[in-house]
């Protein structure tokens, strides 16, 4: 479903408006989230803040606007994120680093290199995991990025766990020759 | 440096993550359901907003308010005539059905006085008004509030007799409004006491509790007091905390669920840190506790109040895991100070001159050099060594400087013991601990030592050793080799004791020693060194296995 007929939906129904909103765009707002709140919120604020995004989209997007509904869910759940991040922090006293916490919106002057050669390098990264092609790429994405084990990557996958492993084992062989020129180690 | 594969996709820019989040699934089905039911429940939340209820308010209200207005006033019409009427007739009865009655207060006619008995001490009081029949008065039962009754304590009321009608009618209408409020007040009262029947604190009751629980304050009550909350509102449960508990990955999570359900707990106490109480039982018999300083949650229960004292019963609810912090020195209280070998040996230099004072500078501090007593020094750079000094009587000389080794159990008296004695000693010790520690580097059969040691005899040689190391053991000559011996075909090793052989490299010949020994050194049998050094080349192997009466403590 292309974002006009979410749109057109969402001005015709909320509800069904949203539910066309939410199969879409729930797991790519929940990424988003999920690498901004990783470490320091929990697994309910993630789904909270992800709701939270989806919920502001449905309501509050005008759907007359002709920009495109993945980049404005793309930047309100970085936003909320940071908010949420924030927010828990304050709670629990932790305060969070000041180069952290700007990071987001201001890149560092002395950082610029290295940022830029890491985003490089995740970028290669990430084609070349992609040439693995489907599910193994699948397997390590959820394994390195999402740090799922393997029973919660074959749920999600609709696989077997033991299938996942093997994968992921054969996956990881091929990769390691696919990176051998790069300094990357498994 | 290589970077590691989760490294570079958390650290990646945001193109990387949005092409991550577009391309493949976060989580699974039941999450993106989870997310999916608290989105609809926040949407319905906000479809009952007041903004459409409004909405249809301004669209219908100009058709009915006019009737609507006319409704009401036709109904306060109705009302304030019928009352009217009401208090014009006669009362059937007058009002005595509520006993409420407590104290009574008499009018007589003309000049007599009315006394409000025990007022200060009763809820309510009635005051039964009686008229007699030529003064054209009527007997009516009058209510009065405690209030009323208070201020007419001790006064002295006098009633003209002739203008009781008046009065009387008067105190009719009193009547009736009191008769209401003192029907309905048992009816409010028993419904509270179903509720909650909770009473709450007045401040001198607050600060009276205050003073006598140490470093306590009721924050609770203190709120109610103060207005923020009312003396009902929720306090968290033991089940709720306990769900709490299950349902969060940590600390802070179960901290904030408790604090979203009771904002102001019921005492802060604790010195240095926060104990936290909240009173999930009502009273302080039964209470939560959490320490947000070492994040751990506890049930308390008691049957006195007192939560320290001895029917007090703790249950841990939780305790988050904490990083231990070694300390640097966790036996410095049992130690006065520390030093080295070297300065060991320094002082043993010293011999009968050392004195007290010559341990000053190795003391922690001025309180941990002691005058009396004796005083124990960490010898730091070995494992379990330590110094003991005790000074003799009131002068400077020592009565006890001993080394002592608790690894092998050794001890020697640096004072009375000649210097070389002691070096030897300590050097001992240390090439004993040294042996304890080092890695097994190989293994060696018992029959390819006995060869070896009759080929090579005094020029043994590590390097003649090489073919029985460990493939992973990389040596610089310079290092302890421990081989593990075991069984060769013409010689077994004994099975009561474990048996090594070691290898210490030397300076001007390939070994300063080779000996057989078992895993404390508490068996020694030296393979290199003669026992003569001017008779035959005789070692103490030699020996031991030469002897047909005994069976050396190596061999089965």
């Amino acid at each position: 479903m292309n974002d006009n007929e979410i749109k057109a939906k969402l001005q015709h129904s909320a509800e069904e408006g949203f539910k066309a909103l939410f199969n879409e765009y729930w797991s790519y707002c929940y990424t988003i989230v999920f690498n901004v709140l990783r470490g320091c919120g929990s697994q309910s604020d993630i789904e909270d803040c992800t709701s939270d995004v989806l919920c502001d989209t449905a309501m509050n997007y005008n759907s007359m606007h002709e920009g495109s509904l993945k980049a404005y869910i793309g930047t309100s759940a970085k936003r909320r994120a940071i908010d949420v991040k924030r927010s828990i922090s304050s709670h629990t006293s932790k305060n969070i680093p000041l180069e952290d916490d700007i990071s987001s919106s201001l890149p560092s002057a002395d950082n610029v290199e290295a940022d830029t050669e890491n985003a490089e390098l995740s970028e290669i990264l990430l084609a070349r995991i992609s040439s693995l092609g489907e599910p193994d790429a699948s397997i390590i994405i959820h394994k390195f990025f999402y740090e799922h084990n393997s029973s919660e990557t074959a749920k999600i996958l609709g696989m077997n766990p033991i299938t996942v492993r093997s994968r992921l084992r054969r996956a990881l062989k091929k990769l390691k020759t696919l990176l051998a020129d790069l300094d990357i180690e498994m | 440096m290589k970077k590691n594969i989760s490294d570079i996709l958390r650290s990646s820019g945001d193109k990387t993550i949005e092409k991550i989040a577009d391309s493949y699934t976060a989580a699974d089905k039941k999450t993106a359901q989870r997310i999916y039911s608290k989105s609809l429940e926040k949407m319905n939340i906000s479809a009952d907003d007041s903004e459409v209820f409004t909405a249809e308010q301004v669209k219908h209200s100009p058709v009915w308010r006019p009737a609507l207005i006319v409704a009401a006033c036709i109904f306060v019409i109705c009302g304030a005539v019928f009352g009217l009427l009401k208090m014009k007739a006669p009362s059937p009865k007058p009002f005595v059905d509520e006993p409420v009655i407590v104290a009574t207060a008499t009018t007589v006619t003309n000049t007599e006085t009315v006394t409000a008995e025990n007022a200060d001490t009763t809820e309510t009081t009635a005051v039964n008004a009686e008229k007699t029949d030529d003064t054209g008065t009527r007997k009516v039962d009058t209510a009065t509030t405690r209030a009323t009754a208070k201020q007419s304590d001790n006064v002295k009321t006098t009633v003209p007799a002739n203008t009781n009608t008046t009065k009387a009618a008067t105190g009719m209408r009193t009547t009736k409004t009191t008769a209401k409020t003192t029907t309905a007040k048992p009816a409010t009262a028993s419904k509270t006491s179903g509720t909650t029947a909770y009473k709450s604190m007045t401040l001198a009751e607050i600060e009276e509790w205050e003073s006598k629980h140490w470093a306590c304050v009721m924050t609770r009550e203190r709120a109610i007091l103060e207005g923020k909350i009312s003396a009902d509102s929720p306090r968290v449960t033991l089940a709720q905390v306990k769900q709490f508990i299950a349902e969060s990955s940590n600390f802070d999570e179960i901290y904030r669920k408790i604090r979203t359900v009771q904002p102001y707990y019921d005492v802060n106490g604790g010195s240095g840190v926060n104990l936290i109480e909240y009173w999930v039982g009502g009273s302080r018999n039964d209470i939560v506790m959490v320490c947000p300083e070492s994040m751990n949650i506890k049930h308390i229960t008691c049957s006195d109040g007192d939560i320290y004292g001895d029917t007090a019963r703790y249950y841990e609810l939780y305790s988050e895991k904490q990083v231990t912090k070694i300390p640097d020195n966790p036996v410095k209280s049992k130690y006065a100070g520390e030093l080295t070998v070297n300065d060991v040996l320094k002082l043993a230099k010293k011999g009968q001159d050392l004195r007290i004072t010559d341990f000053r500078e190795f003391c922690y501090s001025a309180d941990s050099f002691k005058t009396s007593g004796n005083m124990r020094f960490i010898i730091t750079d070995r494992d379990e060594w330590y110094l003991v000094a005790e000074k003799s009587g009131n002068s400077d000389i020592l009565a006890i400087c001993n080394v002592a080794d608790n690894t092998g159990n050794h001890s020697i008296d640096i004072i009375r013991t000649n210097y070389n004695d002691v070096l030897k000693s300590i050097n001992d010790w240390s090439l004993s601990e040294g042996i304890m520690a080092a890695h097994t580097a190989g293994t060696i059969t018992l029959d390819d030592v006995v060869r070896l040691h009759n080929e090579k005899g005094e020029y043994l040689d590590p390097a003649d050793f090489s073919p029985y190391l460990y493939r992973t053991f990389i040596s610089d000559n310079s290092d302890i080799m421990k081989f593990r011996v075991i069984n060769g075909d013409n010689y077994k090793v004994s099975k009561e004791n474990v048996v090594y052989l070691t290898l210490i490299p030397g300076y001007g010949r390939p070994l300063i020693t080779a000996i057989l020994h078992n895993a404390n050194m508490s068996l020694t049998t030296d393979i290199l060194n003669t026992i003569d050094p001017n008779g035959d080349y005789k070692t103490e192997f030699d020996l031991v296995m030469a002897l047909d009466c005994e069976k050396p403590w190596f061999l089965e």
